[in-house]
């Protein structure tokens, strides 16, 4: 088991090493000066500003600077927001927190819940209608979800019980301050995943269902209930937390276009308006943080699988 | 009846003699698996439906552009934000209605079908080219380059693919060879690994064997043997990494990355109509429609290929 774990440990390591490398020399290639076009400088005070940041020393000392940096956790100056992008993903990163760990749950225990009462209840209407909703959230874009929701349950369903006694259904269109602001962009962000998730556990407890020992649970007479509860979904669920660390990534990269459109203070929107105005140190910083959160999340969900299924755990010692 | 005329006189029979060709002669064409898939393929409604679906997309989006009376950036300003099916001053029908300059709605989705596909059907062919090359000698070889390989599969898959295509779409000039080199830099991964897997599984087979005895070469081995028998799960692994292609390319559409104007593809179509639609919710429906529908579509036929592939996987 240790052995594992210093193992997806050291892969996650290296994984962040290859992400900060790539995103540096990336940056790197990048065409332009970045203290030109702020202001006209005189040539010396070019010099400098050089200088100050270490742009006159060999690409080799820049790369070890940029990766001390990293170390010591600092990111840089924003030219755009002119902020250390420190502070701008401090002050950001909360809302996507917050917002990721909602869909997340959203995601996972409707998924979960659907998956299992198609697998239980397979070929009558309930696995049908499961299976529809799931190809359609697996087929829709999170962002279109999003805006369709905004359209049709914000505006539409909001004037059509606004004066009426259903008016604590109408859902505030764009924000992220009340819990009701928080609805509409928790579901656009997770219906992508609990498509997925439905789907696979759907899959995993139908296999999980046919095997020998849920045929003893039930020749001992056991009860649906704690054959579904102790035998099935017990069992159903391990490959389930095997794609939670994707379902996590795609998640939190979702976030980048659901938090534009419900205007969500979070790291996302900071993030594609730092592409839109080309704000290269803030494109790196908040890279190399997002890759380092999901590589960590990721490692997480591997240990946690490590620890919960026994033929991983036990691999080593038989 | 008397007892004579039951007997049957031996004269009456001849022997023709056995013809050992004929015996041997096979009384049907044999159907070979990859037909008997395609039989089971297309017994499947659904599967049927979404290649029609499919084929009307491609069609549409090669040949609507063509014959359309309007052009892509053909603006009337006047008429802006028009509904479905409204006539302009000379009599012209927007079928879809415009957009915010005026610019026929219709003919831009479907020209944005032409760029939204042909990325991402390029980009998962150059998957599938690198991914198979890669999958192939790794688990052909197998040992230290084998085990050297996959590490650095497995450190690229750590990296969320999502953000090193964003920083490659950052550096580049934008448009469509750039998205697809973009999304083929980290997508073969997936399929390298599963090429591998099977690769190493087809290799113990004897038929690789008396190849080899016989003195077939590594690569005509892998292209002659190897390749073929792992056709269909690659095939359903394609088919279900389109939609995926498809959602990148609309994904970075919509943060600004994708293929500069004048040229549309489906996600700038999108992207355009999410900031206009709570007035005009039309500019932002068709583009969700098509997006939708064709990832619907390659999902299920995705799932239909495996099902018809594979019949022991079905119930």
């Amino acid at each position: 088991m240790w052995k594992y774990i210093l193992k997806r440990v050291l892969y996650a390591i290296l994984t962040l090493w290859a992400l900060a490398t790539i995103t540096f020399f990336i940056m790197r290639l990048l065409p332009g000066d970045p203290f030109i076009g702020t202001k006209a400088l005189t040539e010396s005070a070019h010099a400098a500003m050089n200088a100050k940041y270490g742009l006159d020393k060999p690409v080799i000392v820049q790369y070890f600077m940029f990766m001390g940096n990293l170390l010591k956790g600092d990111m840089g100056l924003s030219t755009h927001y002119n902020r250390p992008v420190n502070t701008i993903i401090a002050q950001a990163f909360p809302y996507s927190f917050d917002l990721g760990i909602r869909s997340l749950i959203f995601a996972v225990i409707g998924g979960v819940f659907c998956g299992s009462i198609a697998a239980l209840y397979r070929g009558t209407w309930a696995d049908t209608a499961t299976m529809i909703i799931a190809i359609i959230g697996v087929s829709i874009p999170s962002f279109i979800m999003g805006a369709l929701m905004q359209y049709f349950i914000s505006l539409k369903l909001g004037a059509a019980v606004a004066g009426t006694a259903f008016e604590f259904l109408k859902l505030p269109v764009i924000g992220y301050v009340t819990e009701k602001h928080k609805i509409l962009p928790a579901l656009a962000l997770g219906f992508g995943s609990l498509a997925t998730l439905s789907r696979l556990t759907r899959t995993s407890m139908l296999d999980v269902l046919g095997q020998d020992y849920i045929k003893t649970a039930k020749a001992k007479g056991l009860s649906q209930m704690a054959i579904t509860w102790k035998h099935a979904l017990r069992n159903a669920l391990l490959p389930v937390v095997t794609v939670l660390g994707p379902i996590t990534a795609s998640v939190l990269t979702g976030a980048f276009v659901v938090e534009n459109i419900f205007n969500i203070p979070g790291m996302g929107k900071f993030f594609v308006q730092s592409i839109q105005v080309r704000d290269y140190s803030m494109i790196a910083g908040t890279t190399v943080f997002y890759g380092a959160f999901l590589v960590v999340a990721t490692l997480l969900v591997d240990i946690a699988y490590g620890i919960i299924d026994p033929r991983i755990r036990l691999a080593k010692k038989g | 009846m008397s007892e004579e005329t039951r007997k049957i006189d031996p004269a009456m029979f001849e022997v023709v003699g056995s013809d050992a060709k004929a015996r041997e002669a096979i009384a049907r064409p044999s159907v070979s698996y990859f037909k008997d898939a395609m039989r089971r393929l297309f017994r499947n409604p659904t599967a049927v439906v979404c290649i029609v679906i499919l084929l009307v997309i491609m069609l549409g989006a090669i040949f609507v552009p063509i014959f359309s009376p309007y052009t892509m950036e053909q603006q009337d300003v006047v008429n802006n934000y028009a509904g479905f099916m409204t006539r302009d001053a000379n009599g012209g029908l927007h079928i879809f209605g415009t957009d915010e300059l005026g610019r026929d709605v219709f003919v831009r989705v479907w020209s944005g079908a032409r760029v939204s596909l042909t990325i991402a059907v390029a980009a998962v062919f150059v998957n599938f080219i690198i991914g198979c090359i890669y999958g192939c000698i790794s688990g052909f070889y197998g040992g230290a380059v084998d085990n050297i390989m996959q590490r650095i599969v497995e450190i690229i898959i750590g990296i969320p693919y999502l953000i090193i295509v964003i920083l490659m779409m950052v550096i580049m000039e934008p448009g469509m060879l750039t998205m697809i080199i973009a999304y083929a830099t980290v997508g073969w991964t997936g399929m390298a690994r599963l090429v591998r897997g099977q690769v190493m599984q087809l290799k113990e087979n004897e038929y690789v064997l008396a190849a080899r005895v016989m003195g077939a070469g590594v690569w005509r081995i892998n292209l002659r043997h190897l390749l073929p028998n792992l056709l269909s799960v690659v095939i359903v692994n394609l088919t279900l990494a389109i939609p995926g292609a498809i959602f990148t390319e609309s994904f970075l559409s919509f943060i600004g990355l994708g293929v500069p104007i004048p040229q549309a593809s489906w996600g700038t179509l999108a992207s355009d109509g999410i900031r206009a639609f709570q007035q005009h919710p039309h500019v932002l429906i068709v583009p969700a429609v098509f997006i939708s529908l064709t990832m619907l579509s390659f999902n299920l036929l995705g799932d239909a290929l495996r099902d018809a592939f594979d019949p022991r996987l079905r119930k």
